[in-house]
């Protein structure tokens, strides 16, 4: 059965996946490097990127490549590059439509 | 250095744990009274005793299965411990660093797990509606053909209370059901299900104590009834009905098939019901004539005359309104079943015989008090009535 994406990636989702762009990485591994891309600005609750990485495993957006003792590691497959680039096509082109209205 | 005992004290449940906020509302409250939880249980939660503290506790759908271990490090290292998992459902964590980051930062992303465990409780409330409809369908048609009867068999309170609580299941399963799916819309708003609430205590636990206390009036029941029952001999019991040999002189008892040194075609045994506290029901069988006997016992039931056969049930009712219905249902159940048709006879409060070739049937009423004698023989049963009322009187 064809998995469903996810409609929407919400900000911290979408800097998940950002974060995994570079190559392989642990849970803790990405908080830290989300929490330093943004300047400290997104904080992801353990809860909140635990639930993400399932959700993104489910949908095939990551997949597990290895387990080290307690800690597994997670790269982004084709499925979640793709996704990756709609939302930034649909964010560049928020910007654009925002960047045309003068404030 | 001498490790302080731990200090455990148990709280009823005060709120419904489907209830989020309310839940962690309520551990909180309790964290600043200086009461630790350590297990959440169905009913009662148990609590350490510590000083007054500011915790943060946070429930989360527990998945498919237990949370990776890789998870409780990660949560640990950002401030949240894993304290509980609650009826399979929760996963209860708390945090006592005020610095640690809320454990959920984004709604949508759990709504997700919300969703699931939605969905699931949706099903099992579905499954386990169908069930209950199956059984108020087959407790409605007992209840709809003779309902006395039913009140006064001995399982009546035990079948009505379970019964009761499968209904009462049913009604929290959906009640939790839509509580759980209002929060997943909730979020999936992006709003918030975790502000700090006032509990209010007051009947929170009123539910789970009904419940509780059916659950063990269930077990309890069942077992009372068998202390209240007994079966042996007749001659150990206090007769309240006629013996076979007072109902045909010259009687032979004829032994049936004995099992642990109870003969199964001459005893007693007694039963209890809430409706009908006291009950006693007599078997007896035998001959009169030992020629026409041997020659039953040769040819077959077909041919000759059967041997004499002999029930009475007695029945003291808790309420005696409840006797003439009974009385109505017996009745109607013999004339239904077995064509038998009753003419109403002088004795008692009300006095009912009914015959069909061998077959006699008598249902005497005393006040509270109703027998019911079946006797096949050649003595005329309504010719007894006067030993049956010096009984129950």
């Amino acid at each position: 059965m064809a998995r469903k994406s996810l409609e929407l990636l919400t900000e911290s989702m979408f800097y998940v996946l950002m974060s995994l762009l570079q190559g392989e990485r642990c849970g803790t591994e990405i908080t830290a490097d989300v929490e330093r891309r943004t300047g400290g600005r997104l904080k992801i609750g353990p809860g909140t990127l635990y639930t993400i990485l399932a959700k993104f495993e489910e949908v095939g957006y990551i997949e597990e490549t290895r387990v080290e003792g307690r800690k597994r590691t997670y790269q982004m497959t084709f499925r979640g590059r793709l996704a990756y680039r709609e939302e930034l096509e649909r964010l560049r082109q928020c910007v654009r439509d925002a960047e045309k209205e003068a404030y | 250095m001498e490790e302080k005992e731990k200090k455990i004290v148990w709280r009823f449940r005060a709120v419904d744990f489907y209830r989020v906020a309310e839940t962690e509302s309520w551990l909180a409250d309790m964290s600043d009274k200086g009461l630790l939880l350590e297990k959440a249980g169905t009913f009662f939660c148990s609590f350490e005793k510590t000083e007054p503290q500011k915790i943060r506790y946070r429930l989360e759908p527990r998945g498919k299965t237990d949370p990776s271990e890789e998870y409780v490090d990660a949560c640990e290292e950002m401030g949240w411990e894993l304290v509980d998992c609650w009826k399979s459902t929760f996963l209860i964590w708390r945090s006592t660093r005020n610095e640690a980051p809320e454990f959920h930062t984004d709604p949508i992303a759990e709504s997700y797990a919300f969703k699931r465990l939605s969905r699931s409780m949706m099903w099992s409330s579905i499954i386990s509606v169908i069930g209950v409809i199956l059984i108020i369908l087959l407790v409605v048609r007992k209840y709809l053909t003779a309902p006395i009867m039913q009140l006064v068999s001995d399982h009546e309170l035990f079948s009505m209370i379970l019964f009761l609580s499968f209904i009462w299941s049913d009604i929290e399963a959906i009640r939790q059901w839509i509580s759980i799916r209002r929060l997943t819309k909730k979020l999936r708003s992006g709003e918030d299900i975790h502000e700090r609430i006032e509990v209010k205590h007051k009947l929170n636990w009123l539910p789970d104590a009904i419940y509780l206390v059916s659950a063990i009036a269930m077990i309890a029941i069942p077992f009372y009834g068998i202390a209240q029952s007994r079966t042996g001999p007749a001659d150990r019991f206090d007769m309240k009905v006629p013996r076979l040999c007072e109902i045909e002189e010259g009687i032979t008892i004829e032994e049936g098939l004995t099992i642990d040194g109870v003969d199964y075609g001459n005893f007693a045994s007694t039963s209890w019901a809430w409706m009908a506290p006291e009950q006693l029901e007599l078997h007896e069988q035998g001959y009169v004539d030992e020629e026409l006997w041997e020659e039953w016992h040769q040819a077959g039931r077909e041919d000759v005359d059967m041997p004499i056969t002999y029930r009475a049930k007695y029945y003291r009712l808790r309420f005696e309104f409840l006797a003439e219905p009974l009385i109505a249902e017996m009745k109607k159940t013999l004339t239904d079943e077995l064509g038998i048709m009753f003419e109403s006879v002088d004795g008692g409060d009300e006095a009912w015989y009914g015959r069909k070739e061998n077959l006699q049937h008598l249902i005497v009423r005393s006040r509270n008090e109703v027998v019911h004698l079946r006797y096949i023989g050649p003595a005329e049963l309504k010719d007894r009535m006067d030993i049956l009322i010096s009984k129950l009187q």
